[in-house]
């Protein structure tokens, strides 16, 4: 497909109902807006979707494809958010080798929850893939946080979870931390 | 991404359930150091074992650390030693008995097994030796645990064996009478036994098997009493075949962690990986009960008619859930159900619900024997000897492993307490059932011979 204009980031908020993802895909495709890379996820009843788009036709810059999503969903109260994208890739901090955790916490919710588990992370140098809060479970008292993180080689282990032990009792959660595949080897055939 | 179900099910397992894999054990060849000079033999036995187990447990450890699932049990398993050191006089066993448990304390392995004869067609001189070397080595020893194979489907029962191994019991429970006879506790006495137990007290290092192997025994059965727990819960109609289903998917799980955490060791200690034995093998705990089991499925206790039903459903969906999860499957794999090591069973002897005859019938289904069965110290060893050829009987028409540690303990009499400590707990000592009715049997000595492959009813 000819690269004619720069990719876009759209981000699309507000009251899920069913439509929203055909609607939004509809608009680009009328557009010329090719779709590379998409997510969507539903928080306390709010659509959440992400597109990377590539327009083929060189006249749709940021202004024209945002106006055109606002007037497809009129009165909608959907939030459109649209961005160019550079062509370079993103400079990425410098690899290092790590190993894929998962980490979980359980028990009441409070403030500071998230903040206090992942100022952890940042001061090992983890990197969280993947982040999961208000987990259902049978008892509602218990608040499940589930994050998926990348903890570097060189990391001191047994420092790296005494401090988030520390942390877990601080803030009255069970914590645990698991490498990855114990979950993939169980449940993937 | 890992699925919200998938993260809080395996938690589960690993928090609440006591899923833990119970044993790593590192095989080890030693017939490259035979020799006639005993204490050249010593030299050599103990630095092969203290050089490729230096770091067994360190890596356990690490390896259990990085996948937040602890290895409980570090071991060892040698060669057979009557084979390895055949030319020795039992003297000389002894000595090479302290030094295994030497080497197993000096690498911090909590046993060493392989003081083993494999003597089911007959006894050579070395099996001879060794055998009259087990009561003292056993005594002078704390982590040595002795096996022998005297029965094969191939070759039938050496009854000369059987005998001579019953007055061993005897003489090693005489040795050990100030502690209940715990120098049985540490020796098996076998039929059809796998070349790859990572378990004790049956554990050796097969005579066909490479020179160091890392084989990996997991157990579960407190995750497979929640797992059913959970689904009956779920929906009270749940049929058998429902729930075997269950057990299956839980051996399955099981057997998976086992065999990723197996081959992370092998890899880093590199050794090859040998095999996954996933059995249902208890602790003294609540919550991790084989016959705790039985009552989730219906039964009052273990013991009550229909367990030997249930018990042969438990073992054989193990087993399938086992053989699909790794093609690595090896040892026992089953459910073990040794009386004194689980809470749950030992009440059911105490109580009487579990007589000896019905734990006999429950062998014939599960995965090893009579296990941990504590008896009148009066018990005679033609008896003893009785009772163990009918377990070998067992194994060897049924083409399976099955195996006796029996204990007579001294100076005590059915409905005493026999306590044996740690892992192997306590039992109280049930009655043997016609007692003294078989010396004339069990003194005709020779062999029963192998049983016909065909014809199979």
């Amino acid at each position: 497909m000819p690269n004619h204009t720069k990719k876009m980031m759209i981000a699309v908020f507000g009251q899920d109902r069913p439509g929203i993802v055909a609607r939004v895909s509809g608009l680009l495709a009328e557009m010329g807006c090719n779709i590379e890379d998409a997510t969507q996820t539903i928080l306390h009843g709010r659509f959440a979707g992400m597109f990377v788009v590539q327009p083929v036709q060189e006249s749709q810059g940021r202004e024209q494809v945002l106006r055109a999503l606002e007037d497809g969903f009129q009165g909608e109260e959907l939030t459109f958010w649209v961005s160019l994208m550079e062509e370079a890739t993103p400079t990425k901090p410098a690899q290092e080798a790590t190993d894929p955790f998962v980490l979980t916490t359980i028990g009441p919710d409070q403030l500071g929850l998230v903040a206090g588990v992942t100022g952890v992370l940042s001061l090992f140098g983890v990197n969280i893939t993947a982040l999961r809060a208000n987990v259902k479970t049978e008892d509602v008292s218990q608040w499940v946080m589930i994050y998926e993180v990348d903890v570097p080689k060189s990391v001191d282990r047994q420092k790296f979870r005494e401090a988030l032990y520390g942390k877990a009792q601080e803030l009255d959660q069970r914590l645990s931390l698991q490498h990855r595949d114990i979950f993939e080897t169980v449940h993937r055939v | 991404m890992l699925t919200e179900k998938e993260v809080l099910t395996t938690l589960e397992m690993l928090r609440n359930e006591h899923l833990d894999v119970r044993t790593v054990t590192l095989g080890l060849s030693l017939f490259d150091l035979a020799t006639h000079d005993a204490a050249r033999f010593q030299d050599r036995l103990l630095s092969r074992i203290t050089g490729m187990a230096a770091s067994l447990v360190d890596v356990c450890d690490e390896v259990g650390d990085i996948y937040g699932i602890p290895v409980v049990n570090k071991r060892i398993s040698v060669s057979p030693m009557a084979v390895v050191g055949a030319p020795f006089s039992s003297r000389e066993l002894v000595q090479i008995a302290m030094t295994l448990d030497q080497a197993a304390q000096e690498v911090g392995v909590d046993f060493i097994g392989g003081f083993s004869a494999l003597v089911e067609k007959g006894l050579a001189r070395g099996d001879l030796s060794l055998i009259e070397a087990v009561p003292e080595a056993l005594t002078a020893t704390s982590r040595l645990c002795a096996s022998f194979n005297v029965a094969t489907t191939a070759a039938g029962i050496n009854m000369d064996a059987v005998l001579l191994l019953a007055k061993t019991i005897k003489a090693a429970a005489a040795r050990t009478a100030d502690q209940d006879g715990l120098a049985c506790a540490k020796m098996g006495v076998f039929a059809n036994i796998p070349q790859d137990v990572p378990f004790m007290a049956g554990a050796y290092l097969g005579v066909g098997e490479p020179n160091a192997v890392i084989n990996v025994g997991v157990s579960g059965p407190g995750v497979v009493k929640r797992a059913l727990e959970r689904a009956m819960e779920a929906d009270d109609h749940l049929a058998l075949d429902e729930i075997s289903e269950v057990i299956k998917r839980t051996a399955f799980k099981v057997t998976r962690i086992g065999e990723l955490i197996g081959r992370e060791v092998a890899k880093r200690l590199n050794v090859p990986f040998g095999v996954v034995d996933l059995s249902l093998a208890p602790t003294p705990n609540v919550g991790d009960s084989v016959g705790e089991i039985f009552q989730v499925l219906g039964l009052a206790h273990i013991g009550a008619p229909g367990s030997t039903a249930a018990l042969a459903m438990l073992n054989d969906a193990v087993k399938k859930g086992g053989a699909f999860a790794s093609s690595s499957v090896g040892g026992f794999s089953g459910a073990f159900i040794p009386v004194s090591e689980d809470l749950n069973i030992a009440e059911a002897a105490a109580q009487g619900h579990l007589t000896l005859p019905k734990l006999e019938a429950l062998t014939s289904v599960c995965s090893v024997g009579l296990d941990m069965v504590a008896l009148p110290g009066d018990t005679s060893a033609e008896t003893l000897a009785a009772i163990i050829a009918d377990e070998m009987a067992i194994g060897v028409i049924n083409r399976k492993t099955t195996a006796a540690r029996l204990i007579p303990v001294p100076g005590k009499k059915a409905g005493e307490k026999a306590f044996f400590g740690g892992l192997l707990g306590e039992a109280v000592i049930i009655p043997v059932p016609g007692s003294g009715g078989s010396d004339r049997f069990i003194n005709l000595g020779g062999r029963v011979p192998a049983p016909l492959q065909s014809l199979g009813n």
